[in-house]
């Protein structure tokens, strides 16, 4: 509901569920869904990187679905379900797929995968391609290399060169797939691995990686 | 960066819809605001009140009906891109969506806000233009039907009054293009610098042929380059053969004569050639499409 | 798929240790689940307002007026600055050239680029910040504007400045120049132009300024990557002194690649605006003002001769460079023309080389650090110049390459400009790379190509990869008479703070901001080993503090320094921690310190006997009763590493500018589709050598990420300007960084050739990958093009150029 006289400023309400968790909170009508979530639900996992909706550092599920959150004012979305980058590592315990960094860390599949194959770098852009990865995986498990990267197409990194986060992505399938929740380590000494260190108990989620 | 204020009213219905569009002097329609946004964040587009449709349920559907597919104005890409109607029977309009943007965008925009849009650059003009889907309007005088070739009138201009909006259109099912024929093809093809530009050259084509190879009916159109070309010598050029290589010669060259590059120089030069290079292509890959389904 | 080839020639580490291993990034765990803190993530104090710029839309013009009445009546707005207020309240900026402009943050009386700051507003939020700059209203005379460098210097191009528009010259002579170009045989001539693009990291500028009435000291977060000696110059300008203003950079920047050293200017005017407002303020910059108004390369024309004889052989090269700095040279300017001085010789051993160096002023934004810095846009024009001295004497351009390399037994080597390279296996490095590239298979696919009309082509580019400037380099920019005048300057160092608690945990601070690099993973990796602890017991701290940590002028993480002198100066730290430790243990065990080894988290003595980590930190804070007299309690040491030859410029403009010296070779194969004039790459090799490999991962993302940039470059982005000044791509629409869909597949090699001026020998890798890739695209496609008569000597080669020229060429009568 918009409350709006020629003094006081245009605001409305916006009730959303965010990684499961529901919030009602006032804004602005014009504020950005990626403002909303970063300055009034402190989710600052999701950034924002350009003006015109082309890079994708903000992408977060609506309902599911990938969507750009720069492009979307919080009052669109009044009554939805959001899912951000914050929500992945409880929807992987929910699933039962979680898996733990060496120093305790619960990640999904997909940010293991992102920590395997340095993925990431700078690491600004790797919220938005993890969930538009998340995305990809729900609707296609076994996605191919192209696959992978034309569903990743609106997503910009400046870092990587993007070949590691494609193999992050696969990774992630085959664990996926597998089903199976193993240890995962995420490279040292104790693991015996040396470089590209992607090798765990079972040898078919190793890439290609020696 | 950060939009001018406007105030933001959902409305449930289409009449609410027709009522805030009266009811407002300086209001736009927000459908899936993929293009909408970003002009309002670069202070290109401040509109006071933002009437936001995007709830109205009626208007979301990908429909097969007999002759035609109805697409409702709040589907979006993906969901037509993926419709097995489209898909089967207007399988250029699925390809065309594919090379829109990016997966995200394509999930929240829609045909309805792309086509009142009218981007001169836009991939899904040329693809309207073969087809010629009846555009479906309602406004404060009621529905109405207008054809796409009445509705666009230029760039991000269109047949379309002030408390009017569009609700869906009837896209032709490509078999009803040329019903005598013993088979079609289609496709678009796009040349663009990276995956999702806005097209250099947007190229729609669609290819009737008989049993014996033999093009029957032929609609070619070109965007991006200039204004939206339909390029009827290309076809006429080509229909009648078998595509050999003088028809695709005599087409392509028919293109570069018919657009009109709005760059001067080299530049311009460029998107001319491209424009017949790629209609080259368009043209082939109908014709194999057609002559596959013998 | 990029695909990592083993290793050669490791070098021999500990068996037990983490060096050397694909460690994976302890950054990784927060930044992946989304919990990284940059700086738009984080409020340091309460009630921030927010900043916003209103920027030139011309490209040059004087300011009639400015009317910030309006502005600054709004309710939500506490206070709007223009240029004019800056300049009451500072001083220009320093920089080191012979004719300075006058720069402040704020354009002063004159707009210069297109984007340039000419007033700020303080504001409630940054919704209404934008707003408010709706209401400040600019009376602009428009001027003519100049882009190009060369036009720039005519006697009727449009002045920038009072100064003039060539900030500095200078003409530059080492070795027996006349000599080498009579004698050649051949002296090939040609004319390169490089353009401008940037790295555009993900992050964009961000500063918080709190200005502390009371004390009038400032306290600013920024994503400022250094180099430090920015701090000086900023408290400089603001006439604070520098314990006055501390500068903090948190941990997490998303990218820098260079651009972020120039934040300054916006660091001083949100420090102002903080002053002013009486309110901590906050900025975080569009991404459109990023593009218009951050920094970026120069762009530059770039003359070359090369002397060369009969059989081969480099005799000398001349080059005359004009360097497009934007509308001012700002500090640490002009860096972008002389940071490759120790190697403009690059891996070759003639040893005449000279040059004019000119540092040209236009209306684009002003230049700076971008990855690679200097080092590209000159290997360019000088990686082509080699493949035509080989095509003027008929040797393929790898042989020709090879015959004039230094030699693997050469080293350490001079070069004549004063540089050192420490170490490198130049050849092997080609061999290695022909190799994995199956070089002779791809002749034999060039040679069917062109029987069949197909532009195919292969490219080479051999490249030194500097590393851990030498702060002294840009004083070159003065002539030695001048010099003289003033204070020789010199160093690169790094410092590190290494502590053992009470516990047992440890804490290692670095004095770097690193952007993605990894640091707090290779310092735990370094530190792990020297300390013999797991690496879960340390925590790295990366970031920077100029009140609170150890640092120095050539601090921060900027021309791929973290590898030579950060990782020196953790490992050195760790050895002193170490011996400490060493003699703590062995007063406890009754034995020699020097018998005492750390490992697995314990002392181990000669005999068997051995005691925890543990307890000699609890020694060391719970009894330092019992510590040997020259322990001091408390378990804590700092460690800077100084680059040791590191030294000032000498009299002859002679400075070994950088402290480590990496090298690659790269190859590719393209095709070029004639009708439409697009580039596919068909096969893409890179054997790089960074010295000892800490973390083999890290390096081989800094390679392919380094390639990506310049193959962006080479082939799709442009920071173009129109004749009237006005910037054509400010929207990652029209700036193409590409996507995934783009992306080449790269082989990536290594080797290892230690360097003997580093602890652990290994050397910066950041920009390699970089350097040497918008050459060897520009050689694939010369060579690719050459039946069709086309040159290629300018980037990017877009589709449209590329078809250009083939028309242009068969219009002309085609092939040579």
């Amino acid at each position: 509901m918009t409350d709006t006289d020629s003094e006081t400023e245009a605001t409305t309400t916006v009730s959303v569920t965010v990684n499961g968790e529901e919030y009602t909170k006032e804004t602005e009508d014009r504020t950005l869904l990626v403002h909303f979530l970063r300055e009034e639900l402190g989710q600052t996992g999701t950034h924002q990187g350009c003006v015109v909706g082309k890079c994708g550092a903000c992408t977060v599920l609506h309902e599911g679905v990938p969507k750009k959150s720069c492009m979307l004012y919080a009052a669109q979305v009044d009554g939805d379900e959001i899912t951000t980058v914050e929500g992945l590592p409880d929807i992987a315990e929910s699933e039962g797929v979680d898996l733990e960094t060496r120093e305790g860390t619960t990640l999904h599949p997909l940010q293991m995968g992102f920590k395997q194959n340095h993925g990431l770098q700078c690491g600004f852009c790797t919220p938005g391609f993890l969930m538009t990865s998340y995305a990809l995986l729900q609707k296609n498990e076994n996605p191919s290399r192209e696959e992978i990267k034309s569903a990743l197409s609106g997503n910009i990194c400046r870092c990587t060169g993007y070949n590691s986060i494609v193999d992050s992505v696969e990774w992630a399938s085959k664990v996926l797939q597998d089903g199976e929740r193993t240890a995962m380590p995420d490279g040292g000494p104790e693991t015996g691995c040396g470089r590209g260190c992607s090798c765990v108990d079972d040898e078919s989620t190793g890439g290609d990686r020696p | 960066m950060y939009p001018s204020k406007f105030e933001h009213v959902p409305v449930q219905s289409i009449d609410d819809a027709i009522t805030a569009l009266e009811e407002y002097d300086d209001a736009e329609l927000i459908a899936g605001g993929q293009s909408l946004v970003p002009l309002q964040k670069t202070r290109f587009a401040s509109p006071d009140h933002l009437i936001d449709i995007g709830d109205i349920d009626e208007l979301q559907y990908v429909e097969e009906a007999d002759e035609a597919v109805r697409v409702g104005a709040l589907a979006t890409h993906t969901e037509i891109q993926q419709a097995p109607p489209i898909k089967t029977h207007a399988y250029l309009f699925s390809e065309c969506i594919g090379q829109i943007a990016d997966w995200p965008v394509r999930n929240q925009g829609t045909f309805g806000g792309t086509i009142a849009e009218a981007d001169p650059s836009g991939d899904y003009l040329p693809v309207m233009q073969v087809l010629n889907p009846e555009i479906e309007l309602t406004g404060p005088e009621g529905d109405r039907t207008v054809p796409f070739d009445e509705f666009y009138i230029g760039m991000f201009t269109v047949d379309m009054a002030d408390a009017e909006l569009v609700t869906g259109a009837r896209i032709p099912k490509l078999e009803t293009v040329a019903p005598d024929a013993a088979a079609v093809g289609s496709t678009y093809k796009k040349h663009a610098e990276r995956s999702g530009d806005y097209a250099l050259v947007g190229v729609a084509a669609i290819i009737a042929v008989d049993a014996d190879e033999t093009v029957t009916d032929a609609k070619l159109s070109v965007g991006a380059v200039g204004p939206l070309t339909r390029a009827e010598e290309a076809e006429a050029a080509v229909e009648g053969t078998a595509l050999d290589g003088d028809a695709l010669d005599a087409a392509a060259a028919a293109v570069r004569e018919a657009v009109l590059p709005d760059e001067e120089g080299s530049e311009g030069e460029y998107k001319e050639a491209m424009a017949g290079g790629f209609a080259e292509r368009a043209l082939q890959t109908a014709y194999d499409r057609a002559t596959e389904n013998l | 798929m990029s695909e990592t080839v083993g290793r050669e020639d490791a070098p021999e580490t500990d068996d037990a240790g983490v060096v050397g291993d694909a460690f994976g990034r302890r950054e990784d765990d927060r930044l992946v689940r989304g919990e990284g803190k940059y700086m738009d993530d984080f409020d340091p104090v309460g009630n921030l307002h927010h900043l916003a710029f209103l920027r030139s839309p011309l490209a040059h013009g004087k300011i009639e007026s400015i009317d910030t009445s309006a502005a600054e009546q709004r309710d939500d707005v506490v206070c709007v600055l223009t240029g004019t207020d800056l300049a009451e309240r500072m001083d220009p900026f320093a920089v080191g050239v012979q004719n300075p402009p006058e720069y402040y943050p704020l354009a002063v009386d004159k707009v210069r680029y297109d984007g340039e700051p000419v007033a700020a507003v303080v504001a409630t939020s940054k919704y209404t910040a934008k707003d408010a700059l709706e209401s400040i209203d600019v009376e602009y005379d428009r001027l003519d504007a100049v882009t190009d460098e060369l036009e720039a210097l005519e006697d009727d191009a449009p002045q920038l400045h009072e100064s003039g528009n060539l900030a500095n010259e200078r003409t530059l002579e080492y070795g027996p120049l006349d000599e080498a170009f009579e004698e050649a045989d051949h002296v090939i001539e040609s004319e390169f132009e490089f353009p401008r693009y940037t790295s555009a990291p993900m992050e964009t500028y961000g500063v918080i300024a709190e200005y502390d009435h009371p004390t009038d000291a400032a306290t600013v977060w920024s994503n400022f990557q250094g180099p430090f000696t920015m701090h000086p110059v900023v408290a400089g300008a603001l006439g604070m002194s520098q314990n006055d203003l501390q500068f903090k950079v948190p941990s997490d920047n998303g990218g820098s690649f260079g651009v972020k050293a120039h934040i300054y200017p916006y660091i001083a005017a949100t420090v102002i605006a903080s002053e002013e407002a009486g309110v901590p303020v906050k900025w975080i910059e569009s991404r459109r003002e990023h593009l218009q108004a951050s920094a970026c390369h120069t762009d530059r024309t770039q003359r070359m001769r090369g002397a060369v004889s009969d059989d081969g052989q480099i005799l000398g090269v001349w080059v005359e460079l004009y360097d497009n700095f934007g509308a001012y040279v700002r500090a640490p300017e002009p860096g972008n023309t002389f940071r490759p001085l120790a190697n403009y010789v690059n891996t070759y051993d003639f040893d005449a080389f000279g040059g004019e160096f000119y540092a040209v002023q236009t209306n684009k934004c002003p230049a700076g650090l971008n990855r690679g810095y200097g080092c590209h846009q000159y290997y360019f024009g000088l990686e082509r110049l080699v493949d035509q001295m080989a095509d003027a004497v008929d040797m393929d351009p790898t042989e020709f390459r090879k015959r004039n390399f230094i030699d693997a037994d050469e080293f350490p080597y001079e070069t004549p400009t004063g540089g050192e390279y420490d170490s490198g296996r130049y050849a092997d490095a080609l061999k290695r790379a022909k190799e994995l590239f199956d070089y002779e298979s791809y002749l034999e696919r060039r040679e069917q190509a062109r029987e069949e009309g197909r532009y195919l082509g292969i490219g080479c580019s051999a490249i030194i990869d500097p590393s851990a400037s030498n702060m002294g380099y840009v004083s070159v920019a003065m002539p030695p008479e001048e010099r003289e005048k003033g204070h020789p300057k010199s160093g690169a160092v790094s410092s590190v703070t290494m502590m053992v608690q009470p516990d047992a945990s440890i804490v290692v601070e670095l004095d770097s901001a690193p952007s993605g690099q990894g640091h707090e993973t290779t310092a735990t990796q370094i530190a792990a080993d020297e300390l013999g602890v797991e690496p879960e017991a340390i925590n790295v701290i990366s970031g920077m503090d100029t009140n609170e940590k150890a640092w120095s002028v050539s601090s921060g993480s900027y021309s791929s320094r973290f590898a030579s002198v950060g990782h020196s100066a953790v490992k050195k730290a760790g050895e002193r921690l170490g011996d400490q430790m060493r003699r703590i243990a062995g007063e406890l065990l009754d034995a020699p310190a020097d018998a005492i080894e750390l490992a697995d988290g314990r002392a181990h003595g000669p005999d068997g006997e051995s005691i925890s980590v543990r307890r000699i930190a609890g020694t060391a804070h719970w009894n330092p009763a019992a510590l040997p007299d020259d322990v001091q309690p408390g378990l804590r040491t700092q460690y800077t590493f100084s680059m040791e030859d590191s030294t000032p410029i000498d009299e002859d403009d002679r400075i070994n500018s950088s402290g480590t010296y990496g090298y690659g070779v790269q190859l590719i194969a393209v095709e070029v589709d004639a009708t439409t004039g697009e580039i596919d790459v068909l096969d893409y090799v890179a054997v790089h050598d960074c010295g000892t490999i800490v973390n083999p991962q890290i390096v081989d993302g800094q390679i392919e990420g380094g390639i990506f940039h310049g193959f962006a470059g080479a082939l799709y982005e442009e920071l173009e300007y129109d004749s009237s000044g006005t910037l054509q791509a400010d929207t990652f629409m029209d700036y193409a960084v590409p996507t995934a869909k783009e992306a080449p597949d790269v082989t990536t090699d290594h080797l290892e050739t230690p360097s003997p001026k580093t602890p652990l020998g290994s050397k910066g890798t950041g920009e390699a990958g970089t350097e040497g890739a918008p050459a060897v695209i520009a050689n694939a496609v010369d060579d690719a093009l050459d039946p069709a008569g086309v040159e290629i000597t300018s980037l990017p080669l877009k589709p449209q150029r590329i078809w250009t020229l083939l028309n242009e060429s068969a219009a002309d009568g085609g092939a040579d």
